[in-house]
């Protein structure tokens, strides 16, 4: 079996694992993590397969491959911090929206 | 009468929001930290290139480096609403974790790293870096009450 086999079957193996893992009685919270979860795995899979040819060639040693793994994960949790940040961004901005909607209301209203 | 209840309920949904607002607040795009973290990016991949040599000829050079991501990390720390960036920063130049720092780390450990496994590093570093970039540019220009005079 080949990596890309392999790797897909891991990739399928491995979401619904987490999912079941946590129980959700929201549907759609479910469906946006899984989402979530192909896209990390999806974006390993390119760099998994290239480092795995490097370890097989012996031009990384084992050592190097663990802390190469690690540092996607450090990466992951980089990339969450940036998604948390543009959505709290996106929020502020809608209610400024709102309070200038607002602010303008209330200038223009006869009392 | 009405009027004047109509200007009170007005009142209090604008010092709602506002209230709500100052929850999501986020610091203000920088320049001098865009600038920074652009500089800092050029010169760590710079240096990384370097480290299949003698981690000895270039501690002058990590040192000055890891000085200015702790100067840059402090900068960062004093910003109100500013937790995101921080996080971010101490998580690239943490020697314990796998990025900048725990690279660093590494050489001064071993001496010298292969070539291969400094290119894979650069490409973790450098996405890193790009994201610190990408989230600092993303955040808004102005202040809200500039927004409002504005408007």
């Amino acid at each position: 079996m080949d990596f890309e086999t392999n790797y897909d079957k891991l990739l399928a193996s491995l979401t619904s694992l987490i999912l079941n893992e946590i129980s959700f009685e929201n549907q759609k919270l479910k469906a946006e993590l899984k989402k979530e979860i192909e896209f990390i795995l999806n974006n390993l899979k390119a760099k998994l397969k290239k480092w795995t040819v490097l370890l097989s060639t012996k031009k990384i040693d084992l050592d190097e491959f663990k802390w190469l793994i690690n540092s996607q994960k450090d990466l992951v949790f980089i990339h969450s911090l940036y998604q948390v940040g543009l959505t709290k961004n996106k929020i502020g901005r809608i209610k400024r929206d709102i309070m200038h909607r607002i602010f303008y209301d209330l200038s223009k209203f006869k009392y | 009468m009405k009027n004047q209840i109509l200007k009170i309920i007005f009142l209090t949904i604008t010092l709602l929001i506002v209230n709500s607002c100052s929850l999501l607040k986020t610091a203000l795009y920088d320049q001098y930290t865009y600038e920074n973290v652009t500089s800092l990016k050029v010169e760590s991949l710079h240096l990384m290139s370097s480290a299949n040599s003698p981690f000895s000829d270039f501690k002058n050079e990590v040192d000055k480096l890891k000085i200015d991501l702790e100067k840059l990390s402090e900068y960062e720390k004093n910003k109100s609403n500013n937790e995101i960036t921080y996080e971010m920063i101490n998580l690239i130049k943490n020697a314990d974790k796998n990025l900048l720092g725990g690279f660093l780390k590494r050489w001064e450990d071993k001496n010298k790293l292969s070539e291969s496994f400094i290119e894979e590093s650069k490409y973790q570093v450098q996405e890193a870096f790009d994201l610190l970039i990408k989230y600092e540019l993303n955040k808004d220009k102005d202040s809200i009450s500039n927004y409002i005079k504005q408007n």
